[in-house]
């Protein structure tokens, strides 16, 4: 019997058919990346439920959307579900997946899952911030101490393989496998605060607006990318994740960002009251402090700096929603007689700073008043957000935007170059957001006499507007010094909002300290400034005798000595070429000496001119 | 006493009012540039925030480094009894008086406004490696003076009345000579102070340039962060020293016919010495930048690119070719006084490469993320360089017109020399 052979064309259609059959299937397979709103809810995850079991933990309210793992696997191995939550203040979050590999003990095999977030844009292993949570063994450069099991997860930050831990672990949960064959199913549980305070992980922001890229993976021997059954080998960074808005609830205003809200107009008198403002931030970096609020409609932002030195001081301001580049810039300074001078500007990365009137706008900063708050200069001015002006700043949106604050203290007019600057600073335009960030108080305060033996010791105080203590916040304490000011900190409040430092003036006089709180979660940055006097360090007990300066000293006094001797020596045969009285004396008690021996003759007369 | 050694004193040509106009002209054109200095501040320089210290520093260094001749060869070859260093003990003393005060001037200079140099004393810490060097260079300073002066005590005595009119000189010689009698006693006391300063005096100039290069070495930046800089610099220093001293030999002993007592032998001696010392230079050098090379650390690699093929390469291989080879070429090949005195001139001009090599490039590699800034000396720093320069020159001939180069005194305490070996065949004097 001849075998059956198909026709040609029959053939042909099969194959194609099942090319088409398999790339739908394969890209079936392939999970698209995901854009997740993490939505706001009430009802928190309890600490106990994170233990790695699916089927404990309260995670009604959660989204959930499936991500790609990037393991470069199709069907299960290669996608998880993520879960996650936030409440304002906690974000939480659970991926099920599975994998070949069961995680059985602390020293077994090395299955991780890990997580990177990154600002959005952020290229894979790319530069830039990346904060990660990574739970199990990383094949050959554990992390210590030795992971527990179930593991927990590491708080890490950066792209070196495998990440670094962070010195502040500030994540929550576990991972668990479960199964008795593959493919074992594993579950990864966590929870961050959303503004940890550690500069190492990236904030949270519930604005329903920033975006954060992320991606997960797993890894199935801990060689990353280079092995294994299950290995960590695609390079795409292309998840979202956005944190929402709890609606109805009141914005949470991360510590760094500064929200614009209506307050009513301040009056422009030179004097800054934090009441008159919706927020106050305090620059570290410049000892500027920024007031901020803006109109109702909101056209008009209403500002106030409060500087120590001398020259401008200046408010940078994005110029545009969509230009990030761009800065209105408002200089002020104060005139000789003492009035308040201001100069409206604009700059790029392509143009230097521009007076706006020389560009074809016009002077747009209004309502520029000065006054003078012992030691620092205090400007309130006006600027508008929605100007018509093209080279004013037009924020339509809410934001966020940036802003800085600089400041040039050796000049006596506008421009020139900047001696300090507060860097880039995110700030919201949102006069729905209807909460102020609440005015705080730094108290700074001696501390009684004997405190301390070692220099003198200072306390500092921070307290909310109803009297409460602000405990774990940091203060800047720092002190005026020829050059500028001189850091003496930063320190941390206590349970009772008290913070202390030790500052010992070198040589006597007046010193000008300051302490600076720069603002927290819906708290707004406040500065004390003390004047101390110093009559100089004490006398100590007794000589004090350091080591290197007495040697230094008796060996210039030797050398010096020996220039004296030898001088001396020579300086005694100025008298007439005879010896003196005690060469004299000597050579008496020596006696007589025998004529014309070399050495010790006697010596020549003494002859009188 | 031979006339020879009075002739100076006595008689002065027109060729030393000529040569003493050129100097003076140029010391008073250096004058003006540094009044120009004072008027404008240091913008007239070619110094920035970046390279803050350029060719006076370089001077300084340099300048302190030539006065190390006397402390060579007058307390060393005193302390080791070698009776050769006679004649030209006070032309290697003098040349160390006169560069530390010119050296002196160049921190001063380099500080734009030199009121401020009144902190050192008035907020002086004994932590800061420049009041090291104020100190060790105002201690070497008086000892020079003083090392200077004493040899000198018997020429005074001796020449005073001998030399001729002129009332400052004999004021001079009266109040310096003082009684001298030359007796026995005498001798011996001044003997004696001699050698006590001469063993006194090697540690403080060997501190001197060991402290002047701790103000580089103390600080942490590429180049200068080496435990060698103390040794590298004192061994430089001597180089240098030794090579002014024969080009003041060659030419006091070619214009004041001394021919006498600066003989061939005294150019060859210390030609020996600057063999080994240039042999030390080599080795030192070899050690710096080899252990920089090899190490390379990014900022060193840096560096070593900016001297050897960056802008200053020009004069980082005239300092290797030209002033540790070829002297050792000329010096081992051929050794003439024509020989050894043009070696001394390379060693001189390559030492002072040296110093800038050693202070701008440094300067110049960034240590943060900013752009290079070259440096480039104006015709203000070059004028005030030449004007210190002639400034030396100028102190130097006209000390040799008040006393005498040669120490009278010395060169006749000399005890007798033995025969002369005949010199073999070929040589030149």
């Amino acid at each position: 019997m001849r075998p059956r052979i198909l026709h040609p064309r029959a053939r042909a259609v099969l194959i194609v058919g099942a090319l088409l059959l398999g790339s739908v299937l394969l890209l079936a397979e392939k999970t698209a990346a995901a854009v997740l709103t993490v939505p706001y809810v009430t009802n928190p995850v309890a600490d106990a439920d994170l233990d790695g079991n699916p089927a404990t933990g309260d995670w009604s309210g959660a989204a959930s959307t499936a991500i790609p793992l990037e393991n470069g696997e199709p069907l299960s191995y290669g996608t998880a579900t993520l879960y996650t939550k936030h409440n304002g203040t906690v974000a939480f979050f659970r991926i099920d997946g599975y994998v070949d590999v069961p995680w059985a003990s602390a020293t077994g095999n090395h299955f991780w899952l890990g997580w990177q977030m990154s600002p959005s844009g952020t290229a894979h292993h790319g530069t830039g911030t990346w904060d990660g949570a990574l739970f199990g063994l990383w094949n050959g450069v554990d992390y210590a101490p030795a992971a527990t099991s179930p593991p927990r997860p590491v708080d890490t930050n950066g792209f070196s393989k495998p990440p670094v831990a962070d010195g502040s672990q500030d994540l929550v949960g576990a991972m668990a496998t479960a199964g008795a064959a593959v493919p074992y199913a594993f579950t990864a549980e966590w929870r961050r605060t959303m503004d940890t305070g550690d500069p190492s992980d990236i904030v949270f922001v519930p604005d329903g607006a920033t975006a954060l890229n992320f991606f997960v993976t797993t890894d199935s021997d801990g060689d990353g990318s280079e092995g294994g059954a299950v290995a960590h080998n695609v390079v795409t960074n292309a998840n979202t994740l956005i944190f929402g808005r709890p609606a109805g609830a009141p914005p949470v205003i991360p510590a760094g960002a500064l929200v614009c809200g209506p307050e009513g107009d301040p009056l422009a008198d030179g004097h800054a009251r934090p009441l008159e403002y919706h927020a106050t931030y305090f620059d570290p970096n410049t000892k500027i402090t920024l007031y901020m609020t803006c109109s109702e409609d909101p056209s008009t932002m209403h500002v106030a700096i409060a500087t120590p030195w001398s020259g401008w001081a200046s408010l940078l301001v994005q110029a545009t929603d969509s230009d990030a580049s761009s800065f209105n810039e408002v200089q002020v300074m104060h005139g000789d007689e003492g009035g308040a001078l201001a100069l409206d500007a604009y700059a790029n990365e392509s143009t230097a700073l521009t007076r706006d009137v020389d560009a074809g706008g016009t002077q747009d900063v209004a309502g520029v008043a000065h006054g003078h708050d012992n030691p620092v200069h205090v400007y309130e001015f006006s600027v508008p957000l929605r100007s018509n002006d093209s080279l004013d700043s037009r924020l339509d949106s809410v934001g966020p935007y940036t802003l800085a604050i600089a400041y040039n203290a050796t000049t006596d007019s506008f421009g020139g170059t900047t001696e300090g600057s507060s860097g880039l600073q995110v700030f919201y335009v949102d006069p729905a957001a209807g909460r102020r960030k609440e005015p705080t108080t730094v108290d700074f305060l001696p501390a009684p006499a004997g405190n301390s033996t070692d220099g003198s010791v200072y306390l500092v105080t921070l307290r909310n507007s109803t009297g409460y203590p602000v405990p774990g916040s940091t203060i800047y304490p720092f002190v005026r010094t020829a050059f500028g000011f001189l850091d003496i900190g930063p320190v941390e409040t206590d349970e009772d909002g008290v913070a202390t430092f030790s500052y010992t003036p070198l040589g006597e006089g007046k010193f000008l300290v300051g302490v600076g709180y720069a603002g927290g979660t819906n708290l707004s940055a406040s500065v004390a400034w003390y004047q101390i006097e110093s009559v100089g360090p004490a006398e100590a007990a007794g000589a004090v005798v350091r080591p290197v300066e007495a040697i230094v000293a008796m060996a210039l006094a030797g050398v010096w000595s020996t220039y004296a001797y030898a001088y001396f020596l020579v300086r005694q045969t100025f008298r007439n070429g005879s010896p003196g009285l005690l060469s004299r004396l000597r050579h008496k008690a020596r006696g007589p000496h025998v004529s014309g021996s070399s050495e010790g003759g006697d010596p020549p007369p003494r002859t009188g001119k | 006493m031979d006339p020879v050694l009075l002739a100076p004193l006595r008689k002065t040509t027109w060729r030393f009012y000529a040569l003493i106009g050129v100097l003076a002209v140029i010391v008073a054109v250096g004058a003006y540039a540094y009044m120009l200095q004072m008027q404008r501040g240091l913008s007239v320089t070619g110094l920035n925030d970046r390279v803050s210290w350029g060719i006076y520093i370089s001077n300084f260094v340099f300048f302190i480094g030539i006065s190390h001749a006397g402390t060579l060869i007058s307390a060393i070859l005193r302390v080791g009894n070698a009776e050769w260093r006679r004649p030209i003990t006070r032309m290697a003393e003098s040349i160390t008086v006169m560069a530390i005060l010119v050296g002196a001037l160049f921190p001063l200079i380099d500080l734009g406004r030199p009121e401020r140099m009144f902190n050192v004393f008035a907020y002086g810490r004994m932590q800061s490696a420049i009041l090291w060097d104020f100190l060790s260079i105002a201690t070497y300073l008086a000892g020079s003076f003083l090392y200077l002066y004493l040899p000198m005590i018997p020429d005074l005595a001796l020449i005073k009345g001998k030399v001729g009119p002129g009332r400052i000189r004999s004021l001079v010689y009266r109040l310096l000579g003082r009684p001298w009698t030359g007796s026995g006693w005498q001798k011996r006391r001044l003997e004696r102070a001699i050698g006590i300063m001469a063993i006194v005096i090697i540690p403080v100039a060997i501190s001197v340039h060991t402290v002047v290069s701790w103000i580089f070495s103390m600080t942490l930046r590429v180049g200068w962060r080496t435990a060698l800089f103390g040794p590298y610099f004192v061994a430089g220093a001597i180089f240098s020293g030794i090579a002014t001293i024969i080009i003041a030999m060659a030419i006091f002993r070619r214009f004041y016919h001394l021919e006498k007592y600066i003989t061939v032998k005294h150019f060859r001696n210390l030609a020996a010495l600057l063999i080994v010392l240039n042999l030390v230079m080599v080795y030192f050098t070899i050690s710096e930048y080899l252990t920089a090379a090899y190490g390379a650390e990014s900022q060193e690699v840096v560096w070593l690119q900016v001297l050897s093929t960056g802008p200053y390469s020009l004069l980082f291989w005239f300092l290797v070719m030209g002033g540790l080879v070829t002297p050792l070429i000329l010096l081992a090949l051929r050794r003439s006084i024509a020989t050894i005195v043009a070696a001394a001139v390379i060693i001189d001009i390559a030492m002072w490469v040296e110093r800038f090599l050693i202070v701008v490039p440094t300067m110049m590699t960034p240590q943060t993320e900013f752009q290079w800034h070259l440096y480039t000396p104006t015709w203000v720093e070059w004028a005030i360089t030449a004007g210190a320069v002639a400034g030396f020159a100028l102190m130097y001939a006209l000390f040799s017109k008040v006393f005498p180069i040669i120490s009278i005194w010395e060169v006749s305490e000399a005890p007798p020399e033995k025969p002369p070996v005949p010199a073999p065949e070929g040589v030149t004097a």
